[in-house]
Order: structure tokens, then sequence, then C-alpha cells
């Protein structure tokens, strides 16, 4: 236990045979916590779902890019090509877009450490969303 | 870009004049049929860089859907469909995109969006498209895509799925089936720990439960109790 949140106190606290790291002020909970899951005695008591079980994982991103066939979306996680993804927000909501299921592009590209860039396709784009898309880029050239 | 073989189906011969008169505007050729017998002619002879399927065909309900199916079965999902359908059948362009259509465009058609698409799809890479950049207040957004529950301890929850999701991202799981767990319909955790196993290439994250959140563990514990025995 150290209120010293240094990489490098951690680092050398590990490396002297520590199993974990706890950064002060710690509550109580937390310590038993840790020294349970440490300890390892309780693997009992951890569940395998033999059954699939289905979760929705959401997440804030950033969206940094558009034009009317395809958006840049930064976040931490790195989708695959076959991933399926919805975004959500207020700029799809301001350019009439409905459709919430988009099409990734490729992998995503790593942006900064821990955040990706995902390329993505509009796919179902009405004529109306389109246009709106197309004059949001001409009048940002002015 | 004129060399790109493009093939298309559509019961309306009127609708396939007009799409031969805009693809020559737009400097690229497209053979059209009427029916699917000769439009999978075409297709074998030699399978081409981009395919139009109108899903609404007359000549036998689903017929649209059969085509793409058969092409995806036969052919993989190299090659780029386009579907058209009128704007007022949505269950059928959630469907067709989930059996393998690569994109969607209504009818009445939007050429300038079409031809858009066929030349982004056509392009090797979309590198070169002009984006601009979306203004500060617009930029915040929720991402959200599906995973899989592996192991639930009193400590914290393990998920599995195609997409790596960085240690620290903070994120909600959400869900009827996540409730039955832990007590409410979305909880939010942060990522302590993401790794990927070898046999199934899957990314697993652990997200750890607050451990001063005595209604959760109480919760999480008790449904431990029952789904050990």
């Amino acid at each position: 236990m150290s209120a010293n949140d240094s990489k490098k106190t951690i680092y050398m606290a590990k490396e002297l045979g520590a199993d974990d790291f706890l950064i002060k002020p710690i509550t109580p909970n937390m310590f038993v916590q840790k020294v349970k899951f440490t300890l390892k005695d309780f693997e009992s008591e951890i569940v395998t779902l033999t059954k699939p079980i289905e979760v929705e994982v959401t997440t804030d991103g950033d969206l940094t890019q558009s034009n009317d066939i395809e958006f840049h979306v930064i976040s931490g996680i790195k989708f695959s090509k076959d991933s399926k993804c919805q975004i959500t927000g207020n700029f799809f909501k301001s350019m009439k877009i409905e459709n919430k299921k988009h099409k990734i592009i490729k992998e995503s590209e790593i942006a900064a450490q821990g955040f990706y860039r995902t390329k993505l396709n509009y796919v179902g784009l009405s004529p109306e969303s389109a246009k709106n898309l197309r004059n949001l880029k001409t009048t940002e050239k002015k | 870009m004129s060399n790109k073989k493009i093939i298309s189906i559509d019961d309306d011969s009127d609708f396939n004049n007009l799409l031969k008169v805009l693809f020559k505007k737009n400097g690229l050729v497209i053979d059209t049929y009427d029916n699917a017998e000769d439009f999978l002619n075409a297709f074998k002879a030699s399978p081409p860089n981009l395919a139009l399927i109108d899903i609404n065909l007359s000549e036998k309900i689903g017929a649209g859907f059969q085509l793409i199916k058969a092409i995806r079965n036969k052919y993989g999902f190299e090659i780029p469909i386009i579907v058209l359908s009128k704007r007022t059948d949505k269950m059928d362009i959630s469907n067709a995109l989930e059996i393998g259509a690569t994109d969607f465009v209504p009818k009445p058609l939007d050429d300038y969006l079409l031809f858009h698409k066929i030349k982004t799809l056509l392009a090797d890479e979309t590198e070169g498209q002009k984006l601009f950049l979306v203004k500060d207040s617009d930029t915040h957004c929720r991402v959200s895509f599906y995973q899989r529950i592996e192991k639930v301890s009193e400590f914290g929850v393990t998920i599995m799925g195609k997409e790596l999701i960085s240690k620290g991202t903070i994120v909600n799981l959400n869900g009827i089936e996540i409730q039955e767990i832990v007590g409410v319909e979305s909880l939010r955790l942060q990522v302590q720990q993401t790794w990927v196993k070898e046999e199934d290439k899957l990314f697993r994250s652990y997200l750890e439960f607050d451990p001063d959140d005595e209604k959760l563990l109480s919760h999480v514990r008790q449904w431990i109790r029952i789904n050990c025995e």
C-alpha cells in the first residue's frame, strides 16, 4: 500500500514480488476486495456462463469528421471490420438521420493511446439528410 | 472507372432506361436486367464489380432477398450490392442489410447520392474524399454495440466480443439480462483489464464492481448463489 501513485513505484513493488497495488486513500471494502481477489481461493464463486448472455455496451465517443458518405468517430473501442454498432448523437438529429445502424468501413485505427478512430459509412441516407450533409460541407468551405 | 462491370435488376423498364442514361452521364456503363434468370446468368458469366438489386421485384415475393442470399453464399461478401427500394419499406431495408447487402439507396432516386456511393465503393480506398470537421457542440455521441457476458464473480464481470475495449474506458452495460445479475438496467463500470484469447481470437474485458456499492454486491452474490448450484 502506498500513497504514491507514480507508475514507477507500482512497477518496482510488483518487481519486488507484490501481487497487486492499492493507492491510498483506500476504503475498507476496496482492501477486502483486492485481498480476496488476490488470494484466488474464491474461484468457486466465479460463474462461467454456459449460455452466453448478450449485453449492450455503450460508451462516449467523439464525432470528428463527416461528409455525405462517411464519418469518423473516436472512442475507446477498437472495432473489427465485421463488428456491428450504433452511433447516436445531436449531429445525427440535426441532420435528420434516422437510421442508427452504420457500416464500419474497416478495422479501427489507433488515434491516441487507448483511443481509436473508426470510419463508418452512412447506410440508407434519405435524400433530405444527404442534402443537409452536403450543405454543411459547402458552408464550411467559406 | 468505365472498365468496371456493373449490373442491375429491376422489373421496371422505364427505370432501367433511366439508369442507363444516368450511368452514361457519370462516365459509367451498366447492364440492366428485368428478370432474375438473366441477371444471374450475367453474374455467372463474369462476376461484376458492383450490383444494384431492387428488392421489390414483382415476379415473386422475396425474389430480391433470395438473389442477395444466393450471391453471398456463392461469391462471398467481396462484391458490393446496393439495394434499391421505396422509402416506405423500412423492414425490407434492414432485412436486406442483415442478409448481406452493402448499402441501400431509396427510390425515387437521388442520383447524386447513388453515384457518390458507387464511386466510393468502386474506388480501392476511400481516401481522397473530402471530409469536413464537425462543429464542437455536435461532436459528442454515444457508441453502442453488443458483447457477451463470459464470467461473473462478486468482484466484477468479464465480457467478450470482437471489439477491443481499451483499459480505463468507462462503459455502461445495459439490458434486462444484466439487470438480473446486478439489479439495475444500466450499470456504469470501468474497464480494468483487457486481453485476447488465442483459441477464439475474441477480446475479453474485465470490469470491476464498485466495492462500496453494498446493494449491487449483495444482488450479485445472491445471483451467483442461485446460478452456482
